[in-house]
């Protein structure tokens, strides 16, 4: 899982058949120098959120074939939101 | 697979439940190709040791017990550095 930062919302007018209530998150996976506090992230993804992760929260992102893992029929998601971070500690290799 | 460095954790209070009591450490992997995962550990690896990460979802599916869940990267084991080698 990457971590993420929320940057933002997606709302869909008109939607797959497999999404139903969906919540999507605009967010800025981060790179190695951003967990060393540099402002440099990957390019953004829309992340498919079911804990209600607000703008601005760091948030853990599962990608690829887990991310449709949790729901019980077939879903087109690639990324899902599966934790909210509260806090998180990091110190550069050594 | 791939080898990585413990360079940190995370803590979670919302998250999906399969990943409750669990271990949420951050891997930084040697190839800089790879952005630093957050991965789930069983076997107590340290900050600063050095890992075999593995990106097979369904072995951590059977790690935290719930075919539900949405992990992804599980800490394989712990590389004993006097014994790996590299050119």
């Amino acid at each position: 899982m990457r971590m993420g930062t929320v940057i933002g919302r997606v709302t869909l007018a008109v939607r797959n058949k497999r999404f139903v209530g969906e919540r999507l998150l605009l967010t800025l996976p981060w790179k190695s120098e951003t967990f060393g506090g540099a402002a440099k992230f990957a390019p953004a993804i829309v992340v498919y959120d079911e804990l209600g992760a607000n703008i601005g929260q760091h948030i853990a992102i599962s990608e690829g074939r887990e991310a449709a893992c949790p729901f019980p029929k077939p879903t087109p998601v690639d990324a899902y939101c599966a934790a909210l971070v509260d806090e998180h500690f990091y110190q550069n290799k050594p | 697979m791939r080898t990585a460095t413990i360079c940190g954790y995370a803590t979670s209070t919302v998250k999906h439940p399969s990943l409750d009591g669990w271990r949420l450490l951050i891997a930084e992997p040697d190839s800089p190709d790879l952005a630093p995962q957050i991965v789930l550990d069983n076997l107590g690896a340290a900050i600063g040791q050095q890992v075999l990460i593995s990106s097979d979802g369904s072995e951590a599916r059977k790690m935290v017990g719930d075919n539900l869940s949405p992990a992804r990267w599980s800490v394989l084991g712990i590389i004993d550095p006097e014994r790996s080698l590299a050119i």
